[in-house]
């Protein structure tokens, strides 16, 4: 027979008290966002709080329109800049990891510790000269200006040479043998065998590229060109006294990211423990 | 198609210093034959046969397939199979596809292709796996599959790198059989690398010795055991190994080497002792017979001659199956009178 | 063992490489030399000419006021967030691992906030801490703390952001703890049990310093992350259309004086030069971080 340890059952009751209630402080202010967005004006600014508004008021969501109907191309350039970014960056990253894991060449380690040393500069010093590049461009409030800087990522490179690494020789060997040259090689064989990386790549890239601030800021000057967290920003000057309508359009920048992140929970998690950087 | 190797050598950079894997090495692989790569590891035979897949490319020295000089030829168009110690098969890509990958390579139409593969399959026994990924393979089906890999293209030359490493020993013994009745069914010329004599003997037609980058002795297995050329081929030929005699009374200054299954335990021999070790392996039992000078030599007990341990023995053996070895160069000189 | 390198892999090498390289050339290896360079010059709005002008823009950082505030703003808001949020992180962590069911959901939750915009975390907590309409003033009002005006007024601005911060970042600082927990052995605590350690001193002779890489590896990320903090202000305490770095330059930092001498003056030699004071504090920060890390970390 099985004799209940209380002690025990102390130590878990506490435990789940302490991390319980923590959950509950981090998930409230999500959980206020999306119910302050479904009440009406006068409901915001009751006391005791609304939790749930009745009934939820969904036309707020069309009424962002009316103070900022640039909205939804808010929606698409950031969805553009992070398919098209993410895109490109996976490339560069497969082309340059292959080349650091594979090939053997002049100069390899020297410009290989030259990008690790780069990773370490924070990009607020690349700030103002990369400005400069752009409107030299004349690229100025454009697509390219949203993404082109981003379509190459040191750490990615890295992550993902040193899962090339990890591939065994012999299958590059196998693969030479079988009359399959490097550039077949690498697509045949290595790309799908690192997805596990490319996966990590990808989510880490549409993260941070999904909520970039300070650089769409600086290289947008039109409503056609910002995104979605630089409308945001905005937002609170064209509707600033209506939380409701702020709120709104908060769950709008901050849902497809929720439902990655639900979808993709455990490759995010383990993304981040691999990687360890946003951003 | 005869492979010929002209004085191969080949030197790497290792930690800044300059290795040479192979030295010098010449050797002929007729066509049709199975011919064994032998030595302990690092002789430099991987690296061999590395150079004849092209993976590597020779400092020194040719490479003739047949009439073809195919030293400068890489990997891809030499034509050859190969199969690899870890198999190497695509993890993502199913048994049908790891085997059609060759072919594809070769844009070889698709109806074709696929009688290839089938053909193939039932030739190495995996045309109920074809679905499967290689993980969801056991080891010996695995080499099965790297092996049909190696054939569909219906290569000229088959290379195998340590095939048999990775599998248990039932399945070596096994496997080493699979390989060879296909082997004799293609008919194909084939190089088989193993750090295994009794792997060489069993499978190949000649067996290539090689040591610290150095050809030892080429010669077929039987030859090789009867009449090593000299002290290292002895020794790493045969088990239990070679019992190696320094100054015996009649071979002064020479090295005189005895394999065990030689002596017999007589009435009168050359060799006199003590019985001070036996264990039974099997049907057969084996002793260790130690001499006045305690020098000890290894030999096998008939089990009709009813040895027991403390017995004083004689060892008798046949003077053509003493090999006398130089002292200095370890060649062999000849055998006992 | 090497096979030797020939011109024709180089070249191969350097193509795969060119995309990548062009890009990390331009948009991150270039623009550090051309600021270390802009930072000696000034830029007449006018005329758009280059005028060397030596080490005056740092001069003139030393002797300004508001560049004073904005380090003394960025080194309380690094020494209030970073130990902060990893003592509680670690807190968090460690229970989470003790195999409790629901543990993966609990540090999805928690880890929720970084997949969220820095701009809409700002935005409901700039609504939160409302002064008249806020659910934390009504929530503290149970308590009996009187309410207070957390984004209006300098004396609260700082520590709203701090709160905000420590918030936002606990999730990302669980999961790298949690993966780091996962490494020790179990039959380390099993063997310091056997030993007569208790709950403490099991946490002080196992987890705490195989755990001290993990540790220091958000101090490091949080330092720096700290240093470079931009959005959230922006955001937290904008009035209107006009964001404000908090009531009177409240929660004025180093990146956001770079973004306003940039930005709202124009003076790119002056923003270059306080962009470069940043990285030089950072690296500081760092190295005597790794320096001490190296007497104080454990590496296996």
């Amino acid at each position: 027979m099985k004799t209940i340890n209380w002690k025990d059952v102390i130590k878990k009751a506490v435990i789940y008290l302490i991390v319980g209630s923590g959950a509950l402080l981090m998930i409230v202010p999500f959980l206020w966002m999306l119910s302050s967005s479904l009440q009406t004006s006068h409901q915001v600014n009751l006391r005791p709080p609304v939790w749930f508004p009745n009934p939820p008021q969904w036309g707020n969501y069309q009424r962002i329109l009316h103070y900022a109907p640039y909205f939804p191309r808010y929606f698409l350039n950031n969805i553009i800049v992070a398919s098209v970014g993410t895109i490109l960056e996976l490339s560069t990253s497969i082309l340059a990891a292959f080349a650091f894991s594979r090939l053997k060449f002049w100069g390899r380690d020297v410009v290989f510790y030259i990008l690790l040393a780069t990773m370490m500069i924070p990009a607020e010093i690349m700030l103002i000269p990369n400005f400069l590049t752009i409107v030299r461009l004349g690229w100025l409030d454009t697509y390219q200006a949203l993404i082109i800087p981003w379509s190459a990522s040191i750490l990615s490179i890295f992550l993902l040479r040193q899962f090339f690494l990890g591939i065994p020789d012999s299958l590059s060997h196998a693969a030479k043998v079988d009359g399959c040259r490097n550039f077949r090689f690498l697509w045949a064989v290595m790309v799908p065998l690192a997805r596990p990386a490319l996966v990590t790549i990808a989510l880490l890239s549409i993260i941070s590229s999904w909520n970039a601030f300070l650089w769409p800021l600086i290289v947008t000057n039109s409503h056609n060109m910002r995104t979605l967290p630089l409308g945001l920003a905005l937002f609170r000057g064209e509707a600033g006294t209506f939380f409701e309508l702020l709120m709104a359009a908060s769950v709008v920048v901050v849902l497809p990211m929720v439902i990655l992140f639900v979808i993709m929970q455990k490759h995010i998690v383990a993304s981040v423990s691999r990687s360890g950087l946003k951003g | 198609m005869d492979v010929h190797l002209k004085n191969i050598t080949m030197s790497f950079q290792s930690a800044g210093s300059n290795v040479i894997a192979v030295n010098n090495f010449s050797a002929t692989i007729k066509s049709g034959e199975m011919v064994s790569l032998l030595g302990p590891s690092g002789c430099g035979k991987s690296t061999t046969l590395m150079m004849l897949a092209g993976l590597y490319r020779p400092t020194e020295g040719q490479i003739f397939f047949g009439d073809t000089d195919v030293t400068k030829v890489d990997a891809e168009k030499r034509g050859i199979g190969m199969v690899f110690q870890n198999y190497a098969l695509y993890p993502h890509m199913s048994v049908y596809k790891n085997i059609m990958f060759p072919l594809k390579m070769m844009k070889v139409k698709k109806p074709e292709a696929n009688k290839k593969v089938e053909e193939v399959a039932r030739l190495v026994q995996i045309e109920h796996l074809l679905d499967r990924k290689p993980a969801q393979l056991s080891g010996g089906q695995q080499q099965r599959v790297a092996i049909a890999r190696a054939l569909v293209k219906e290569p000229k030359l088959l290379l195998l790198d340590e095939p048999l490493s990775n599998l248990d020993a039932r399945l070596r013994l096994e496997t080493r059989e699979e390989i060879r009745r296909i082997q004799l069914k293609v008919g194909i010329t084939a190089v088989f690398v193993t750090h295994d004599q009794e792997e060489a003997m069993s499978i190949s037609d000649r067996i290539i010795l090689m040591k610290d980058g150095l050809l030892q002795q080429v010669s077929p297995p039987q030859e090789m055991y009867r009449r090593p050329v000299n002290v290292f081929a002895a020794e790493f030929i045969g088990n239990p190994p070679i019992n190696m005699l320094d100054n015996l009374p009649d071979y002064g200054g020479k090295l005189v080497g005895i394999r065990a299954e030689h002596f017999h335990v007589s009435d009168a021999g050359m060799f006199q002792g003590e019985v001070t070790h036996m264990e039974t392996i099997g049907r057969d039992t084996l002793i260790r017979v130690t001499g006045a000078n305690g020098v000890s030599v290894r030999t096998f007990a008939d089990a009709e001659t009813r040895v027991r341990l403390g017995d004083a023995v004689h060892l008798s053996v046949k003077p053509e199956n003493i090999h006398v070895f130089d002292k200095t160069s370890g060649e062999r000189v000849g055998e006992g009178a | 063992m090497t096979e030797r390198r020939t011109i024709k892999e180089t070249i191969q090498a350097y193509l795969y490489l060119a995309p990548a390289l062009l890009i990390l050339g331009t948009f991150s290896i270039y623009p550090v030399i051309r600021s270390l360079l802009m930072s000696f010059t000034t830029v007449h709005r006018r005329s758009m000419e280059v005028e060397e002008i030596g080490l005056h823009n740092y001069r003139f950082l030393m002797e300004d006021p508001r560049f004073h505030l904005a380090l003394r703003n960025t080194f309380t808001f690094v020494l209030g967030v970073v130990p902060v949020a990893i003592v509680i992180s670690l807190f968090i962590a460690v229970l989470l691992n003790q195999k409790i069911r629901g543990a993966a959901f609990f540090r999805s939750v928690y880890f929720l906030p970084f997949v969220t915009s820095t701009i809409a975390i700002a935005m409901v907590w700039s609504w939160i801490f409302h002064s008249n309409h806020g659910i934390l003033n009504y929530f503290l009002g149970f308590i009996g703390i009187a309410p207070r005006p957390w984004i209006e007024h300098p004396d609260y601005a700082m520590t709203a952001l701090i709160i905000m911060s420590i918030w936002s970042r606990l999730g990302f600082n669980i999961v790298i703890l949690l993966a780091g927990l996962q490494t020790i052995d179990k039959q380390l605590y099993l063997a310091a049990r056997v030993d007569g350690a208790g709950v403490w001193h099991r946490f002080k002779a196992v987890t705490a310093p195989l755990l001290s890489p993990s540790i220091f590896f958000l101090m490091v990320i949080g330092v720096i992350g700290g240093f470079r903090v931009f959005g959230e202000i922006y955001a937290l305490f904008a009035s209107g259309a006009t964001p404000l770095p908090g009531p009177a330059n409240s929660a004025l930092t180093v990146v956001y004086y770079v973004f306003q001498r940039f930005w709202d003056d124009r003076n790119f030699g002056l923003a270059t030069a306080a962009a470069v004071v940043l990285f030089v504090i950072i690296l500081i920060f760092t190295l005597i971080q790794f320096w001490l890390g190296k007497k104080l970390v454990h590496y296996k």
